[in-house]
């Protein structure tokens, strides 16, 4: 079942991505508070907006579960903007906001599942409800504003003045929306002088027409044509006329002055909070110096870039302007500028790409809290260098591999409070979440000072799952640590919620030499562990060896390339069928020819003459052979048109294309399709 | 597809040569028409695919129409030129001998073949020469 109306398909987009910013915004301001173990009355306004802006948009989608349970998470809020003295449990407070904030973090995930249905968040809502009751009766006093009779008629307005009294049904979420509505409408057949209230806009404008309903100043010579209109207004109950009272033109002196003081406060908290407006109007606009683009827009920017640049170069080398290279001399300086430009130009538009890890590492607080909350490990978490840009693909790509490691930290490496008294540790249990970059790379690295690993018993348990590959002996330090991120090896004999399952570390190290990167762990007994991830900075950049073969000129990533050599004649061995074989280091490995795998003519047969790369994929070992060597790239690697998609050319061995600088297309081997591939044409080998 | 030209007041089409034979073409669905460039030869595709060219930083596969209609290669000469099409989103080059002209034709100069599919949709009598309308997707696809 759809969940949105069809004209809102193309929102949701924006709204996933409004919501996910805006929940994350409110775990930063809730960690901290947490921390800090109280809410500054800017934070309280700062949730209340969060949860008041989740209302309005999960409204205009229709998502009523979200809107009621945001909704239950404003009140709460508004009652302690209120009321900043009022007291209450901040533990219960904060358990309530952060259960919420997950609720509604998980069923934005699954709003593009259509098959998922709206979560229930009823009894989530009667709790925060509750709490907010328990809150109020604490303070014992009714919060709800009323309105009195003097407040709605002032008496410096004319007799032609008529009051209409508006009631909007109790489930209405948004009387000050409808209500806004309703002006419009209203607009049409009469002169709207003043409402009450004053501002519909106000953040308690809703709690006022709620309880009071909203009252309507307006001139008018028809007075059906209004209440017509007003009566047809979506959620309206009860539309009426509200009598002035007969004395009021003739009120006595004091009492006209009592109405007036009643007024007073009403207008003197209008000019509150149109102040209270000022400095978060000036907050808006701060936030609206950024904005959010797609990355498909940004990836043809940068496409486009990258051609001017090799245009550029075309023409500024171009073979027609040689001959009159000595009376270019004007055309040169043009052309240095135009340089110049381009080589800007590139590098704004990667830079516009890069974000700062902290996105990445402030999620990270959360997960640390809520372990510290299971385990009363009372672990802290520091950043290093999170300022530290990298390409917006690799945060995202960060986000799992360091929730692996600082539950690992957190759960495995820090050691209980009790332990730690024993051992005489007396610095407070820290996990360190530091990132740097490099020339090329981003340095991650994950460190905690709990027991640390003995590298010994890693290698004694790796031993014993058989995961051994050479004799124990022979095993480093550095070695027998990096044997757990071996699949199947799990140090912990227990499996806890958050550790345990035996593929953590396998699973992380999959995935980052999927993109390239690598993982290294260090460690020492008693002192702690250090996780080192180091990641390509920019994912669509990758290293390749092109190599030529026949006429055709391939690139093979570099990550795939263990080796590069000439073949020595003594070292190459057929098989009995025909297969070629080389020795290296006294182990035999299958010889791929990429001319003959590939059906390309070459000039090139004998093994001496061509070049060897000795390649290694998910722990299979081949050398490819080729013409020769043309030498090390850094390519963008693009997918082949989709209209080639039929011959399925990545089953077969060439992941993609690329285009360099001089114009021409390099195909993108990939290795491990190939061997794929040889091993299951010739079984045997 | 030849059903919805049939339908249209005007239809432009693009006339061009390959082998010996005129063709002509949809205009709507030509973005472009440029000179041979390098092309990069890749393998494990049938021998009609000739290969990507770079068309402004994109790769896009180009097909020689008469090693596709006719099994065997044109020669190419200056006049020699490639097609782009854009199909189903995507763009792909079509190689052909030499480009003829622009032309208008009304509906009652097309007759449809019987053939549903095929790479020749219909057949177009403009004064007295006669044109086969392709449809450019079957041609593309194996």
């Amino acid at each position: 079942m759809p969940k949105f109306d069809e004209s809102l398909e193309q929102m949701l987009d924006v709204y996933i991505y409004e919501e996910e910013q805006l929940l994350e915004q409110l775990d930063d301001i809730l960690m901290r508070s947490e921390k800090e173990d109280s809410i500054s009355p800017d934070d309280v306004a700062e949730i209340f907006r969060i949860m008041h802006t989740v209302k309005g948009s999960s409204s205009m989608m229709g998502l009523t579960n979200l809107q009621q349970l945001a909704h239950a998470a404003e009140d709460l809020f508004s009652i302690i903007r209120d009321k900043p003295d009022i007291q209450y449990d901040k533990k219960v407070l904060f358990d309530l906001v952060f259960a919420a904030s997950d609720s509604m973090k998980s069923e934005i995930e699954i709003l593009t599942d259509e098959s998922a249905e709206l979560t229930d968040f009823t009894q989530q809502i009667a709790k925060i409800r509750a709490y907010a009751d328990v809150m109020k009766a604490a303070d014992g006093q009714q919060i709800k504003p009323t309105v009195t009779k003097e407040a709605i008629f002032s008496d410096d307005e004319g007799d032609d003045v008529l009051t209409l009294h508006v009631t909007y049904a109790e489930s209405c979420a948004m009387p000050a929306v409808r209500a806004m509505l309703l002006m419009r409408s209203l607009g049409k057949v009469c002169e709207v002088t003043k409402t009450i209230p004053l501002d519909i806009n106000a953040d308690d404008a809703n709690d006022i027409i709620t309880a009071n309903g909203l009252y309507v100043k307006l001139i008018t010579d028809d007075k059906d044509a209004v209440v017509n209109a007003a009566s047809k207004a979506i959620d309206v109950v009860e539309v009426k006329w509200e009598e002035r009272p007969a004395n009021t033109n003739e009120q006595s002196a004091p009492a006209a002055q009592e109405s007036k003081q009643e007024t007073a406060p009403t207008q003197e908290k209008a000019a509150e909070q149109s102040e209270d407006k000022s400095p978060k109007k000036k907050a808006a606009a701060d936030k609206n110096s950024m904005m959010s683009v797609s990355l498909a827009k940004l990836d043809a920017l940068l496409d486009l870039v990258s051609e001017i640049v090799i245009t550029e170069s075309s023409v500024i080398s171009s073979p027609d302007i040689k001959r009159y290279a000595a009376e270019l001399d004007r055309f040169n300086t043009s052309a240095r500028n135009l340089k110049k430009l381009t080589d800007e130009l590139q590098d704004v538009v990667m830079s516009i790409r890069m974000v700062p890890v902290a996105s990445a590492f402030s999620k990270m607080n959360r997960v640390v809290r809520d372990m510290n909350n299971k385990l009363g490990k009372g672990v802290e978490l520091v950043f290093v260098g999170e300022e530290t840009e990298v390409d917006k693909s690799v945060v995202d790509i960060l986000n799992d591999p360091l929730m692996h490691l600082v539950r690992n930290a957190v759960d495995h490496g820090i050691e209980a409070p009790e332990v730690r008294k024993e051992k005489g540790k007396t610095e407070k249990p820290t996990v360190t979440l530091s990132a740097e970059s490099g020339s090329s790379e981003v340095i991650i690295t994950v460190e905690d000072n709990g027991a640390g690993m003995d590298y010994k018993a890693i290698l004694a348990k790796a031993k014993s799952r058989g995961i051994l590959k050479k004799p124990e002996s022979e095993y480093t330090k550095q070695e027998s640590l990096g044997l757990i991120m071996k699949a199947g090896f799990s140090t912990n004999e227990k499996v806890t919620e958050y550790s345990g399952r035996g593929v953590g570390m396998d699973v992380v190290n999959q995935n980052l030499e999927k993109i390239g990167g690598k993982l290294i762990v260090e460690s020492d007994v008693g002192v702690g562990s250090k996780f080192i991830i180091k990641i390509p900075l920019s994912l669509s950049i990758n290293d390749v060896m092109q190599v030529a073969v026949g006429g055709s000129d391939i690139s093979i990533p570099i990550t795939s390339v263990k080796e590069i050599f000439r073949a020595e004649k003594e070292n190459i061995v057929y098989d009995t069928n025909g297969t070629e074989l080389i020795m290296i280091r006294g182990k035999c490995y299958p010889i791929i020819s990429l001319a003959k795998y590939f059906g390309i003519e070459s000039q090139v047969s004998d093994h001496e003459q061509g070049i060897m790369l000795f390649c290694e994929e998910e722990h299979k070992r081949v050398c490819l052979f080729a013409d020769s060597l043309i030498g090390e790239q850094q390519i963008v690697k693009k997918p082949f048109s989709s209209l080639l998609n039929q011959y399925n050319l990545t089953d077969n061995g060439l992941s993609g294309c690329s285009i360099l600088a001089d114009g021409s297309i390099t195909l993108i081997a990939d290795v491990s399709a190939i061997i794929n591939k040889t091993f299951a044409d010739n079984k045997g080998v | 597809m030849s059903e919805n030209i049939v339908e249209n007041e005007n239809i432009r089409l693009l006339t061009f040569l390959c082998g010996y034979e005129y063709y002509a073409a949809d205009i709507s669905a030509v973005t472009n028409i440029i000179e041979i460039p390098e092309i990069t030869f890749v393998p494990m595709l049938p021998d009609y695919i000739k290969g990507l060219i770079n068309l402004r930083g994109k790769a896009i596969p180009v097909i020689d129409t008469a090693m596709r209609f006719y099994g065997r290669c044109d020669e190419y000469d200056s006049h020699s030129c490639i097609i782009v099409f854009t199909i189903r989103g995507s763009s792909v080059g079509f190689i052909v001998k030499s480009i003829g002209d622009v032309i208008d034709v009304r509906p009652e100069q097309i007759s449809g073949t019987p053939n549903t599919k095929g790479f020749v949709s219909a057949i177009v009598n403009a004064e007295g020469q006669y044109y086969k309308l392709i449809r450019q997707d079957e041609i593309a696809d194996e």
